[in-house]
């Protein structure tokens, strides 16, 4: 009983470290996303232009491998 | 264009959180500027400097503490880290609140079969989200997230700044015009024959400002709603979690949660239903939430 309630907060636990890494990645691009496209329209564009920030930023990208479910092993 | 939209929805309600102090605060020395006059005209200096005194401790105080006065009058628990029951709320929590780029808030519990969530706070930094255990025990994971993405995008816009500051000031408003109607009413005969003029201000100034307090409240929370329905997509990314949590609230929920009024605007779905819904209601009607989730 009380292994499989472990095994059960165990389960949970990796749910939530999973999302929370997926979430964190949206959040980054999400913000990417919001600079490239204020650096590149007006009136931000000329902005950047006189503070030199022309350059967009890349989006964090991983292979669909990682993407997958972590495997737990005992 | 997303983003443009919320920073602008920020500077909004910072702007009418100012604005809505200050017009509490002054309406409150005008109206203790007339009762002074009514009952004790030789003293209406000395009225007013403590007046203004009080009156400012107590705006200063609802800033500060009205999440806390919220919290208390909502009947909320808070949940401590390392309980179990609670461990997938708290993960939840956390993960929606990297994905909106704000601190993690406070979480609290509020023993109830309804289906309910509220937040409160002065600023994504000192804010607290509070959920029913009926939400706990009827909504699967990905309803949860989306109710709870409601809440954070709630955090993240300041809406919980501005929505605290009408719960507290708009209850205070309604407390004194009440006070002065009372008194009034069984005044002795002497002091009505003073004022004349004045009395009547102070009569009408009791009878609207309740009325325009509650105004302000069904305003200002209905629009903000369904933006926070969309932030909420955002960022789940979801919109039939969300979309499906508001249906089994539409079955489920009796609309006869146990919480003030002056609070209610506060909730994720209307805690009080009344007869006069649709004119009175805080909230937009569930049907209308779930066919804008539905079509994104």
């Amino acid at each position: 009983m009380k292994a499989s309630e472990n095994f059960k907060l165990l389960q949970e636990q990796l749910e939530g470290i999973e999302n929370k890494v997926a979430y964190s990645r949206q959040f980054y691009n999400d913000s990417v996303l919001g600079f490239n496209n204020t650096i590149t329209t007006v009136p931000g564009k000329y902005f950047a232009g006189m503070t030199g920030k022309t350059k967009s930023k890349e989006f964090f990208e991983i292979k669909e491998a990682e993407r997958k479910p972590v495997k737990v092993e005992f | 264009m997303e983003k443009v939209s919320f920073h602008d929805q920020i500077d909004k309600n910072k702007r009418y959180s100012v604005l809505l102090g200050g017009i509490v605060f002054s309406f409150l020395v005008v109206f203790i500027y007339v009762i002074s006059q009514i009952f004790a005209p030789e003293l209406s200096i000395v009225f007013l400097m403590f007046g203004v005194v009080i009156i400012f401790v107590y705006t200063y105080g609802s800033y500060n503490y009205g999440d806390k006065v919220v919290l208390a009058a909502t009947n909320a628990k808070p949940v401590k880290e390392n309980d179990r029951r609670y461990t997938h709320l708290i993960n939840v929590v956390e993960g929606l609140a990297i994905a909106a780029g704000i601190p993690k808030p406070k979480i609290y519990v509020i023993e109830s079969d309804e289906i309910n969530a509220f937040a409160t706070g002065k600023n994504p930094e000192h804010a607290s989200v509070a959920v029913t255990t009926g939400l706990l025990n009827n909504l699967k994971r990905d309803e949860i997230e989306g109710v709870i993405g409601h809440e954070l995008s709630h955090i993240r816009n300041y809406d919980i700044r501005f929505a605290t500051l009408v719960a507290v000031l708009v209850g205070l408003v309604a407390i004194i015009s009440h006070m002065f109607l009372r008194t009034f009413r069984y005044g002795g005969k002497s002091e009505r024959d003073k004022g004349g003029i004045l009395i009547l201000i102070g009569i009408i100034l009791a009878i609207f400002a309740p009325i325009v307090a509650r105004l302000v409240q069904f305003a200002v929370s209905r629009r903000r709603e369904f933006l926070a329905d969309a932030s909420s997509v955002q960022l789940t990314r979801y919109p039939e979690g969300l979309a499906s949590a508001l249906e089994k609230i539409m079955k489920i929920n009796m609309g006869k949660m146990k919480v003030s009024e002056a609070v209610s605007h506060l909730f994720f779905v209307d805690p009080n239903k009344s007869a006069l819904d649709s004119l009175y209601a805080t909230h937009p009607p569930l049907k209308e939430r779930i066919k804008i989730l539905r079509s994104m």
